[in-house]
């Protein structure tokens, strides 16, 4: 191999540095590269979604193109967020698409259902919130969250995983995950309406 | 929708929090877990046959006693699939060409008396075909000694309505339970190299690999359920990487 992470014979896990090097070098094997690395993972992310693995195929590939778009003069530091966040976005788009469509599937619309418990009720807000101040928010109200509440309610509403693939990866059960996500969200419920967000 | 927003939000929030709760980093070893876990390949190589210790979180691993039977799609002949070593060509199963409704194994082992396996799947659908009647399982189930399960390439989602499993490649992940220990996990590979085939593609089976946990100083060992997962993701993630690249 010429240009690329090998060495003769032999293949070597690749840095995420080194794959943003060749995105920046506009190597094409820094989506290969990047397929090898993360290609399961943003899979994972699109399945979750959309349930369909043709679909999240064509999301993935779409997420090494967008990947090679945006880099150079993104440099970003975590790589597998990176990469996810564009996953999670397109796989979303193609799910709304498809559920105007009526072939709607997956965990969304469950996912959507729980989330509802975290809407504040109309008179109790004073201000539509912009997306920047929501994040801000979402941001804050994660940082008050424990170690693992986080990463149970990041699971349940970044990854969309299933409450049964959420217990199995944190070897506890289904009930106590349940109860994770419900007291998160109340806490949500509660963020929101103390500072009178409407959504 | 108000929740839409919010969960579109979810999308934007601080990477780290995305980082910390990634399967992938759940799944990640520690360096040097990884150097001593090829410190005891190097044993085995050396001392073969002989059990061997992955330095780190106490877990001692010995080849697998799970026995994978798969039968040939013409005649009452068997095989006991060995690891890393596909199924010969007259083992295929086809949807459209075969009598079976499913590609069979048989799941079985003599060490434990109160053997469990769970068993899940990555892409198509398990069944049991007792009597001519086919049951079709949750992606996730529990069955005991000498089971035979039929993989097959459709899943249904209605009472009749069936959709064509369209990947390459499905896994099926064994994890062995006795009582509520786990003394093994296997994972089994299922793939077509015909897919545009269809209806008629066919499908072959490989054991990638087979594990068990003997028992330490007459103590099972305290293996969690995520341990064997994290395992199991890393044959599949490094088995994929193989095939595709």
């Amino acid at each position: 191999m010429g240009e690329g992470p090998y060495r003769k014979g032999k293949e070597v896990r690749v840095e995420d540095k080194q794959i943003i090097d060749l995105y920046w070098r506009r190597a094409e094997t820094a989506i290969s590269e990047t397929a090898k690395k993360y290609g399961r993972y943003c899979h994972s992310i699109a399945f979750n979604i959309l349930h369909s693995h043709e679909d999240s195929e064509e999301c993935v590939n779409d997420t090494f193109f967008n990947a090679w778009r945006t880099m150079p003069p993104q440099r970003p530091s975590k790589f597998a967020a990176f990469l996810g966040t564009i996953t999670r976005h397109l796989s979303l788009n193609r799910w709304e698409q498809y559920s105007a469509e009526k072939r709607g599937c997956g965990q969304v619309l469950l996912v959507l259902e729980e989330l509802n418990d975290c809407i504040p009720a109309s008179e109790n807000v004073e201000q539509v919130v912009d997306d920047l101040a929501l994040t801000e928010l979402l941001n804050r109200f994660l940082d008050t969250l424990s170690t693992d509440s986080r990463k149970i309610f990041m699971r349940r509403y970044w990854y969309m995983n299933t409450i049964k693939e959420i217990a199995k990866g944190y070897s506890m059960s289904e009930s106590k995950v349940k109860m994770s996500l419900f007291r998160s969200r109340n806490e949500l419920k509660q963020l929101l309406e103390k500072e009178g967000f409407d959504l | 929708m108000k929740e839409k927003r919010l969960l579109k939000a979810m999308g934007k929030v601080d990477e780290k929090y995305i980082e910390e709760a990634s399967p992938a980093q759940h799944a990640k070893r520690p360096g040097w877990l990884k150097r001593g876990a090829i410190a005891a390949c190097l044993c085995v190589a050396l001392l073969a046959g002989v059990l061997f210790k992955i330095p780190g979180p106490d877990v001692t691993i010995a080849p697998g006693f799970l026995v994978v039977t798969a039968y040939a799609a013409s005649s009452d002949e068997e095989i006991t699939m060995q690891e890393g070593i596909e199924l010969p060509t007259d083992y295929k199963w086809s949807l459209a060409m075969s009598s079976r409704p499913g590609l069979p194994l048989k799941l079985s082992t003599t060490e434990y008396d109160d053997l469990s396996f769970e068993v899940s799947v990555d892409g198509g659908t398990l069944l049991f075909w007792e009597g001519n009647k086919i049951t079709y399982l949750d992606s996730s189930f529990n069955t005991g000694n000498d089971t035979i399960v039929y993989w097959t390439n459709l899943s249904r989602t209605g009472e009749s309505d069936f959709e064509r499993y369209m990947g390459t490649t499905a896994y099926i992940n064994i994890v062995i339970y006795e009582g509520d220990n786990i003394v093994g996990y296997a994972v089994v590979e299922i793939y077509t190299n015909d897919l545009e085939n269809e209806p008629a593609q066919t499908y072959s089976a490989k054991l990638l690999k087979s594990v068990s946990f003997p028992k330490a100083n007459r103590e099972y060992q305290k293996i969690t359920a995520e341990y064997v997962a994290t395992e199991m993701e890393q044959i599949k993630n490094e088995t994929q990487a193989g095939q595709r690249w």
